[in-house]
């Protein structure tokens, strides 16, 4: 570990990542009051909302005024797909991303040409603090396409010089393959993806020596210490943890150093708040909360006071890295009902919205998210009429592979389904009763 | 070196400047561009210390320096080249030059005046062949030059400029600008204001957009050049597709 | 008119130049440093009389006449100080009118504290009968006091104005003020120095032609009149200009008793003062380009 840690004082940006933090305010202060101004006047959907909360944005003069500004939620943001909330024409647009759900509950994200440049560098950030020169050989194992994932770390991996295989999801015999024949050296996906390659390679009777692996950069997901540990070992690397949210950036928010002790945020980018979830005060410091982000650089997607709905816990003490940026715990977990299977984020409301268009299907559904194989597996039980219950098998298998069949298309992901009898599944009250999470660590 | 927070400055009811917050450290050259009107013009006098803010800190090297009066900031290392240039035109170019070293003999660094007068001619040529013509009678480029050197003569930690191109040929121009950055590799840093916003951001590390005494934009100068609003607004419009991975 | 008798207004009508020069100075100094019109310029000259009259009473002449000038001096920098310095941004109407304020303040002390008889200092040499024989007229010795002491005022001042650093910071301050600022230069304590230097010099010539012409507690007013009328007619800002306006005013005046009543004698500052500004604002000696220079 302490080749790492000698590499975790290496900066992509050190003038920004040990910049002192007076200097750092005063950008962030200066980025937060033209956002403001820009966003009050190029966006409908916020100059309306300060007006109504009565903040002129010439006021907010400090990250405390800043707390007079009304929350953006996810919700804000389905509401305005798909274009709503861009600040600039389309035109400028470079690209664009999107979050969970197809429709109705999606959100798209643009980026200008300046936007795509920052997140690079953030992401660049982010592997150079985990590691990765442009000696290494990184292999992208996230999904590339209208997620944020591959396309980020890849970009990323690319300003660091290193040498990109944009292997994206899937196809794990091939990504064996290729991390062997390539020399992957660095394999940036989903823990749990992680997880399962090295037991595929367990299983494979593949060598270690065979591997040239020596780093994990992994997010996507909330994981434990347990399980870095275990990854560590299994695979012989140096794993780091590294967060982000499409709808604020992408990869690249935040990410461990050598020390792992928390992520360092791209401050400069992006201002951090933690609030209490049930009251939105400020949380008190030390204690656990709920990441609120304010973008500072973006040009065609800004955002005032983000609810990530993550919670987490933030510190400005000084790392041993040398960054002064502050660190975000590992994500704890959520404020709402977002699960996160395969590293696809998966509202269970979706679910409902699914079963509630099908005919023959009731609205009452429980979703048991297993592992196995180190792989997140997710079935969904739904409930139907007696008739179809004790229905022929062929129309029963009809109806449980159209469910399937329009989950796939709703969540992005696979799940299994199976049908239950009515009333079988406990009632309990509202939400806990919906999902059953047995995948432990 | 300069810290500016929530800087507030009216002219009468109006505010011309309302929450301006800018950095410049040590070493950059900053430039401030917006159309006229904006507040750019303000927020320079303001520095100098020729208007009175109405609320806001301008840290200069640490100090506060929102109130106190110009000879004090020029004595503090910050020397601002105003706009139309402002000579001393009924006195020859010599005797303008001295003028800007005041500061420096009240020091007592007599020595470095002469050095400094050296310097400055070295710098502008044009200067030494005039340097017993009154100022009045000077071209446009060379009044600059003078007003340029003269602000230099203080030996300032920031020099400020405000829209020294105003009114000149381009080849003057890049001879300008080119003393610029001469002067910044000398050690001195600068915080430039343009109407000429490409020549402006070509030449500065870093970028603010003023817009009715508000900042709208902040970034590295090539973000600023590759942002299509501040294309749109300041540079002339987009750049053709067949110009787009062209540096500008 | 006699040879003789011209000569007699003439020396009379340089006598009076003088002091009408020396005001004009006064007035340009600050007129140039500041680009305030000082009304209160006839009272510095009436102080410096007054004061040395009084000053003689304990001290010898040359002393009595140091001490007049450096108190007035000191009222000239307090004037400033108290009155001038603290106005923000005022306009030209608003510095006039406070000048005439202090002018008339500047009277009323003086009523107050030496009444309403006429004082003089003694002739510097001889007395009032004393005279030289020039050409058939008969000019008193003050009369080159006078002469002698204007011309020293103009060589010492171009002397202070281009060869020292101070002089030329007012030079620098009278051609644009916020450039001078811009340059570091205490512009504040200039306007303050401005005011002192042309309340000494004022105060210098009251000292040396009061023996002729005497002082009383009023003359201020019309002496500020005349030697607002010299500053113009020389062209603001000429120094030189103002000593020529000087002697020609002086010499006008002298010689309009032939043809006018004595009473109307201020008249004729005023009609050309008038006349002046319709015909030719820049003066008979302003340099047109100069004047242009220092408006760009």
């Amino acid at each position: 570990m302490s080749d790492a840690s000698a590499q975790a004082a290496v900066c992509w940006q050190p003038e920004i990542e040990r910049m002192d933090r007076e200097a750092l305010e005063q950008l962030q202060l200066e980025r937060l009051e033209a956002t403001l101004t820009r966003v009050y006047r190029t966006l409908p959907f916020y100059r309306q909302r300060l007006d109504a909360a009565g903040v002129d944005p010439d006021a907010v003069r400090s990250v405390e005024d800043l707390r007079r500004v009304p929350f953006t939620t996810k919700e804000d943001l389905r509401a305005s797909y798909p274009y709503g909330l861009f600040a600039v024409p389309l035109r400028d647009v470079v690209r664009l991303h999107a979050s969970s759900g197809t429709t109705g509950l999606a959100t798209v994200v643009g980026y200008t040409r300046n936007d795509l440049r920052h997140w690079g560098s953030a992401v660049a950030r982010v592997l150079v603090a985990g590691g990765v020169t442009r000696e290494d050989v990184v292999q992208v194992a996230f999904h590339y396409g209208l997620f944020t994932g591959g396309f980020g770390l890849h970009q990323g991996a690319e300003l660091v010089g290193a040498s990109v295989i944009p292997m994206s999801s899937g196809h794990s015999r091939q990504q064996l393959r290729i991390m062997q024949d390539y020399r992957t050296t660095a394999l940036a996906c989903t823990p749990s993806y992680a997880m399962h390659l090295a037991d595929e390679l367990l299983e494979a009777g593949v060598p270690r020596g065979a591997l040239s692996l020596r780093l994990g950069l992994f997010g996507g997901e909330p994981w434990s210490e347990g399980l870095r540990r275990q990854l560590e070992e299994k695979l012989q690397i140096s794993a780091t943890d590294n967060y982000g949210l499409s709808e604020v950036l992408g990869p690249g928010v935040a990410g461990e150093c050598g020390e792992k002790r928390g992520l360092h945020l791209a401050e400069d980018h992006l201002l951090a708040e933690l609030v209490d979830p049930v009251s939105g005060a400020p949380a008190r410091p030390g204690a656990v909360g709920e990441l609120v982000l304010t973008t500072l650089t973006k040009e065609a997607f800004p955002l005032l006071r983000y609810r990530t709905g993550d919670l987490t816990t933030l510190t400005t003490e000084r790392c041993a890295c040398g960054r002064t940026l502050a660190r975000m715990g590992r994500v704890l977990g959520r404020t709402d009902d977002l699960l996160i299977v395969k590293g696809v984020k998966v509202y269970p409301s979706q679910i409902e919205a699914v079963l509630v268009a099908l005919e023959g299907a009731d609205p009452h559904y429980q979703i048991v998210l297993t592992r196995r194989a180190s792989m997140d597996e997710a079935t969904v039980l739904v409930e139907v009429s007696e008739a179809i219950f004790f229905d022929e098998m062929r129309r029963q298998s009809g109806l449980r592979e159209t469910i399937a069949r329009r989950l796939a298309e709703e969540l992005g992901v696979h799940v299994a389904v199976r049908l239950v009898e009515r009333k079988s599944l406990d009632r309990g009250d509202g939400k806990a009763a919906r999902v059953v999470d047995r995948r432990g660590a | 070196m300069l810290r500016i927070r929530n800087l507030e400055v009216a002219y009468g009811r109006r505010l011309a400047l309302r929450r301006v917050s800018l950095h410049v450290d040590q070493g950059e050259i900053v430039s401030l561009i917006g159309a006229n009107g904006a507040g750019k013009t303000t927020l320079l006098r303001t520095v100098a210390g020729l208007v009175r803010p109405a609320g806001g800190q301008v840290l200069f090297r640490g100090r506060d320096t929102a109130g106190l009066a110009t000879e004090r900031v020029v004595a503090l290392g910050c020397s601002l080249v105003p706009e139309g240039r402002q000579v001393f035109a009924t006195m020859p170019v010599l005797e303008n030059l001295l003028l800007g070293a005041t500061v420096q003999y009240r020091r007592g660094r007599r020595a470095e005046v002469e050095a400094d007068l050296a310097r400055a001619y070295r710098l502008f040529p044009r200067l030494e062949q005039r340097a017993g013509q009154l100022a009045g009678t000077l071209s446009g480029g060379e009044q600059q030059m003078l007003a340029m050197a003269r602000a230099l003569m203080a030996r300032p930690a920031l020099v400020m400029l405000d829209e020294p191109s105003m009114g000149l040929a381009p080849l003057v121009v890049k001879d300008l600008f080119a003393a610029i950055r001469t002067v910044r590799a000398e050690g001195a840093t600068v915080l430039l204001v343009e109407q000429n916003a490409r020549a402006a951001l070509r030449l500065a590390d870093r970028g603010y957009v003023l817009e009715t005494g508000r900042v709208v934009l902040e970034g590295s100068a090539r973000a600023l050049l590759d942002n299509r609003d501040v294309q749109r607004a300041y540079l002339g419009g987009e750049p053709s597709a067949a110009r787009e991975g062209e540096r500008p | 008119m006699t040879t003789a008798l011209a000569l007699q207004y003439l020396v009379a009508g340089l006598t009076y130049g003088t002091i009408y020069a020396v005001v004009g100075i006064g007035f340009n100094i600050i007129y140039n440093t500041t680009g305030i019109i000082n009304f209160a310029q006839g009272e510095f000259v009436m102080l410096g009389g007054m004061t040395a009259a009084s000053l003689h009473r304990l001290l010898p002449l040359p002393l009595a006449v140091l001490g007049a000038v450096a108190l007035t001096t000191l009222v000239g920098a307090a004037v400033e100080l108290t009155f001038i310095r603290w106005l923000r941004r005022p306009s030209v109407l608003r510095m006039i009118i406070v000048t005439i304020g202090v002018s008339i303040l500047l009277r009323e002390a003086a009523l107050h504290l030496w009444g309403e008889g006429v004082r003089s200092l003694p002739y510097f040499t001889g007395d009032e009968v004393t005279a030289l024989e020039l050409g058939g007229a008969r000019v008193s010795p003050q009369v080159l006091w006078s002469l002698a002491t204007c011309g020293a005022v103009v060589v010492a001042l171009q002397l202070f104005f281009h060869r020292t650093r101070t002089g030329r910071e007012m030079r620098a301050c009278a051609a644009n003020r916020e450039a001078a600022a811009l340059c570091g230069l205490a512009t504040r304590d200039l306007v303050t120095l401005s005011f002192a230097l042309s309340a000494g010099i004022g105060a210098l010539a009251g000292c040396v032609v009061s023996p002729i012409t005497y002082t009383r507690y009023d003359i201020g007013a019309s002496l500020a009149l005349k030697g607002f009328t010299v500053a113009i007619l020389g062209g603001l800002g000429n120094a030189g200009g103002a000593v020529a306006a000087g002697f020609l005013l002086g010499t006008l005046e002298a010689f309009s008793i032939a043809v006018l009543p004595a009473a109307y004698k201020d008249v004729l500052a005023i009609a050309i003062l008038l006349l002046i500004l319709f015909l030719r604002p820049s003066g008979l000696f302003g340099d047109r380009e100069l004047a242009r220079l220092g408006a760009s």
